[in-house]
């Protein structure tokens, strides 16, 4: 369901403008998909927010993994909770990644 | 206002090279490679936004970027200046102080609503703008700002940096595609010679800059990052 946009990260490199198209992809997605508006959202905001902290930064490759590992993460948990089809299931989902996001100071 | 002598362009690059040295703007880092925006991995970082720091280096910069564009671009070819958010921003003010002009910036995305939402400060229809940032590595955000000058109705041909990586001969083609001239005060080749010159860097790391300043993406790949400009 959502990992369209892992795949984005990867085709571009894992790179700040990989991270500028993702947000740009989940944010339309996320318009266009009202059954999954917040999660794209969620995550839409997620990769906005790590290409305005870190570009021009001194940022390093093994950064650049680690991010891209969490952002997987957060993905992996969204395509659970959504192939479970529950509704307290997703729900539980957004919030734990969300929590996740805010400890992170990703958002 | 300008009132340096007009300085010999190798001795500007040498100097813009020394003074980005000697306050650590530079960073080598060979076995914990650095990511571009573009996501090349890179054993050398530049961080010119340390330059607003040190005022005699700053001054000294100014007077160097005011002397390159009256002598490059002309002494009555510019009517405004714009510094591209965020680093640009301090740079132009302090070009627009030399030259008497007027200044605006631009912002990375647009706030509000209209063709002038990206961009701050007056701007009139035709007005001819010269782009400031600190420094381009693949000319990217040069392009994105100057469309989004042209979009508010500023004709933009010229743009300068403090510093050009000049290690991706896409750079320069790609900004002549949008009828954009890059001037610099200096490369990664200045920065190279000067350090190599007063022992800044030892002889291992030295030999890895140099594979990578001549093979940039064949280094990046090597070393986790991209292997082409995107």
């Amino acid at each position: 369901m959502f990992d369209f946009l892992v795949e984005t990260l990867e085709r571009h490199g894992k790179s700040i403008h990989a991270y500028r198209v993702c947000a740009e992809q989940g944010y339309s997605a996320a318009a266009a998909t009202p059954d999954a508006a917040a999660a794209l959202f969620l995550l839409a905001r997620l990769a906005e927010a790590f290409a305005d902290v870190n570009e021009r930064m001194p940022i390093t490759a093994s950064d650049v993994d680690s991010a891209f590992v969490r952002f997987g993460g957060h993905v992996r948990q969204l395509n659970a909770a959504w192939s479970d089809g529950t509704e307290t299931a997703r729900l539980a989902a957004l919030n734990r990644v969300a929590g996740e996001m805010a400890r992170d100071g990703a958002a | 206002m300008f009132s340096n002598a007009f300085a010999d362009r190798g001795l500007v690059a040498e100097m813009t090279a020394k003074m980005l040295l000697e306050v650590n703007a530079v960073h080598f880092n060979s076995d914990r490679p650095y990511m571009f925006t573009s996501g090349i991995a890179s054993p050398v970082y530049i961080d010119c936004r340390k330059l607003i720091s040190y005022p005699r280096v700053r001054e000294t910069l100014m007077d160097f970027s005011a002397s390159l564009i009256l002598r490059d671009i002309g002494f009555e070819q510019i009517d405004a200046v714009a510094g591209g958010e965020t680093a640009g921003i301090p740079f132009a003010a302090w070009i627009a102080q030399k030259l008497g002009l007027p200044m605006q910036y631009v912002r990375k995305k647009p706030k509000g609503f209209g063709r002038n939402a990206q961009v701050e400060g007056e701007i009139t229809e035709g007005q001819r703008v010269l782009l400031v940032e600190d420094l381009t590595t693949d000319g990217g955000s040069k392009i994105r700002f100057c469309e989004a000058l042209r979009r508010a109705g500023a004709v933009v041909n010229h743009t300068i940096v403090v510093f050009y990586y000049d290690i991706f001969p896409e750079t320069k083609t790609m900004m002549a595609d949008h009828n954009l001239t890059l001037h610099s005060l200096a490369t990664w080749h200045d920065v190279l010679r000067v350090a190599r010159k007063q022992g800044h860097i030892d002889a291992n790391t030295l030999r890895e800059v140099e594979v990578f300043l001549n093979e940039p993406l064949e280094w990046s790949g090597r070393n986790g990052g991209s292997t082409r400009l995107m």
